[in-house]
């Protein structure tokens, strides 16, 4: 029969292991404090191991002190959470978090010590939201959208140059999806900050979505604008050239082959007369070969090429020479090899 | 008790520079007026500088290079005027006095963290000394302080591993110089490039025989900003120190990267710098390592007092409390709407040459990879 005595210890470790296996204790041994959980997190985070990170903010988060600090620290660690939630796809997750950092980072006693750092973390996390809404075309609008509100909340009156630039990208993915309502109020902010910082290339960028749309007299509209701003002689060019770049890429995001071609066609067209169309032989080539046409996809990589050693950068003629070995490997050409070598022999210390 | 001792002395502006030139006692007289205008004249541990002896400063410097200096000094009181060492530096009667006595405020600051009563140490000087060579002045500096540091770094506090960083806006050529293939001295530096001194300090500079490795170039574009340098803190100079594990930690603090600094363009605000403060003092708790700053270079009175504050007492805080309490002066026009910490996102030439060089030094460092 077990005495008295052990039976108690017995309770009290059996309390212990409860205590000890719930709640916050459950993801982190017990003896770290939450700045050396922060710590840790923050330096897994730079090192992309963004697993442990988040189980280290999270343990973190955990054990953070009820102090006057708290909501500081809180609104960063929330918003760092937030921003892997949103790399690693699991939206729904990061917009309440994203929701959350906002909120914190708004109450009046978060707003002093470590505010900059919050700052800095919901800059980022708007960041990943961009970035997001690049590789995901479904996401696209929802992370513009989330990236927009987190950059108006954060970054204050000085940040437009960010703002503008995600206010466009909306604007022109409503554009493109016909939702021109929607689109309104967007434009509006971009002219007005286009105009402000005396930057043409959004409104080109909007007259490229109306291109894709085929609405010609919006395209005119904004090349009378974005001519307002520019002080060269040759600005028709200028922006004709520019205009139709970024229409070919829109073509091309949206696998419109032929009208990406014909765009491309129209530009050289246009640029002929001019050295250094070495990007845009380039991106005909990429046309070609999404479009299968090898020898085609081929003779535009080695004009591309050409007009690198005109321009005699050792840099972008390797990376080049990089982009056109990797086409050669997808299409299991052997050449490929060659080409390789040729770039690795470039230097690599040229600024 | 503060953590920090300062050594600072008014015997530091007899160093004598040419009229409009930037390297001017004004700018010690601005940071002690506003230490006293803040009321931090009793903050730190005030200690008084010793001038360095010859047998210290030959630890980097050639002797005959010290014989020149020396007679450059006496050239000038002989002839009652300024010598030009070249087009930028400068001779005044008491230069060379003036220059050991701001090699040895480093000798005085490495002393102080031996204690150990205090883990930190800022040496407020002038001539700043980075630039220097073995057997050359340079870009206003004339003896290597921060070099001159290290040395004694390793023989009193029997340091096995030094890093040093430097943040001010040009390379530190100088020191690189001196510790080019010694992996014993780790050194990073941050600076604008294409910049003063022409051709110096680009990525593949990485230390020669030994020493391959231990010299981290970080060439910033033109206009790289705060968001900028803490990229390029966080995911170069942060991880390569965790992995070094250095015993000592000094920092060239030139504030010439201030976005007010009439030489450079690389748009840092006071804000940046008390950030880049905090993660430096972040980086001495967590390796355990002694932390001393050397003043180099800024040029514009108002934002270099202001940032080397802010650098003193982040360090001189103890604790993330307190730490978060000082950074509340500094973080107050961001909490009201206007935030310079985000106004522009780093340029994108940032990110890709943090990448390069990351991959560059992959091969170096495992953390890297």
């Amino acid at each position: 029969m077990p005495n008295l005595k052990s039976q108690k210890l017995s309770l009290l470790l059996a309390l212990v292991l409860v205590l000890t296996t719930s709640g916050c204790a459950e993801q982190k041994p017990a003896e770290k404090a939450w700045k050396q959980y922060f710590d840790d997190a923050k330096f897994l985070d730079i090192q992309d191991k963004r697993e442990e990170a988040r189980s280290n903010y999270e343990a973190a988060l955990c054990k953070l002190p009820g102090e006057k600090f708290e909501q500081d620290w809180r609104a960063e660690l929330v918003a760092r959470i937030a921003r892997i939630d949103v790399i690693e796809g699991k939206l729904d997750d990061a917009d309440k978090r994203a929701s959350e950092a906002m909120q914190l980072a708004s109450d009046p006693r978060a707003q002093g010590p470590n505010h900059g750092e919050v700052l800095v973390a919901l800059d980022d996390l708007a960041e990943s939201y961009s970035e997001r809404s690049y590789k995901s075309k479904p996401d696209k609008a929802r992370c513009l959208e989330m990236a927009i509100k987190i950059l108006d909340k954060a970054s204050a009156s000085r940040a437009q140059k960010v703002e503008q630039r995600s206010a466009c990208e909306l604007a022109v993915e409503y554009i493109m999806t016909g939702k021109d309502a929607k689109a309104a109020p967007l434009e509006k902010r971009v002219i007005e900050e286009a105009i402000e910082s005396k930057k043409w290339t959004p409104l080109r960028d909007i007259a490229a979505a109306y291109g894709y749309v085929d609405n010609k007299k919006k395209v005119n509209e904004y090349f009378e604008k974005a001519k307002e701003l520019i002080t060269k002689k040759n600005k028709e060019t200028i922006i004709k050239s520019s205009y139709l770049m970024e229409l070919a890429d829109l073509y091309m995001q949206n696998d419109r082959l032929d009208d990406a071609e014909k765009t491309m066609i129209e530009l050289l067209d246009l640029l002929k007369p001019r050295p250094g169309n070495a990007d845009m032989y380039e991106r005909l080539a990429t046309i070609y070969g999404a479009k299968g046409e090898v020898e085609k996809a081929k003779d535009n990589w080695r004009l591309a090429i050409i007009e690198d050693t005109k321009r005699a950068k050792q840099k972008a003629m390797r990376h080049r020479l990089e982009a056109y070995a990797r086409y050669l490997r997808s299409i299991k050409d052997g050449d490929a090899r060659v080409i390789q070598q040729q770039a690795d022999g470039m230097r690599d210390d040229t600024y | 008790m503060s953590r920090l001792s300062l050594i600072r002395d008014k015997k530091f502006r007899d160093h004598i520079t040419p009229e409009e030139h930037p390297e001017s006692p004004a700018r010690l007289v601005a940071l002690d007026n506003m230490m006293h205008s803040m009321s931090l004249n009793e903050t730190f541990n005030e200690l008084a500088p010793r001038a360095a002896s010859v047998e210290d400063i030959a630890s980097v410097h050639s002797l005959d290079y010290i014989a020149e200096l020396e007679e450059g000094s006496k050239e000038a009181i002989e002839l009652g005027r300024l010598i030009p060492l070249d087009a930028d530096t400068f001779m005044s009667p008491k230069t060379f006095e003036t220059a050991k006595l701001s090699a040895g405020a480093g000798l005085v600051a490495v002393e102080a963290v031996a204690s150990g009563e205090r883990d930190s140490s800022f040496v407020a000087v002038r001539p700043p000394g980075h630039h220097a060579l073995a057997d050359k002045s340079m870009g206003f500096c004339l003896f290597n302080n921060i070099a001159i540091a290290a040395r004694h770094a390793q023989k009193t506090l029997n340091a096995k591993r030094v890093m040093i960083i430097d943040w001010d806006v040009h390379h530190g050529n100088g020191t690189q110089a001196m510790f080019y293939d010694d992996p014993s001295v780790m050194f990073c530096s941050f600076h604008q490039y294409p910049f003063w001194p022409p051709d110096s300090g680009w990525y593949t500079e990485d230390g020669s025989g030994e020493g391959r490795g231990y010299n981290l170039n970080i060439p910033l574009p033109n206009g790289t900003g705060d968001r900028g340098y803490f990229e390029a803190f966080d995911r170069l100079v942060k991880p390569v120190c965790h992995e070094y594990q250095p015993d000592v930690i000094l920092l060239s603090a030139g504030y010439d990267a201030h976005e007010l600094d009439p030489l450079a363009q690389q748009r840092v605000t006071t804000l940046g710098f008390a950030m880049m403060s905090q993660r430096l003092a972040d980086l001495r708790d967590q390796t355990g390592a002694k932390l001393i700053c050397f003043l180099e270079g800024g040029y514009n009175t108002q934002s270099l007092s202001e940032s080397a504050l802010a650098t003193m007492q982040i360090l001189n805080a103890e604790g993330a409390e307190a730490s978060a309490i000082v950074q509340t002066s500094y973080a107050i026009p961001a909490a009201s709407g206007d935030s310079p910490v985000t106004q522009d996102r780093s340029p994108d030439a940032v990110d890709e040459r943090i990448i390069d060089i990351r991959r560059h030094f992959g091969k170096y460092w495992k953390t890297l990879r």
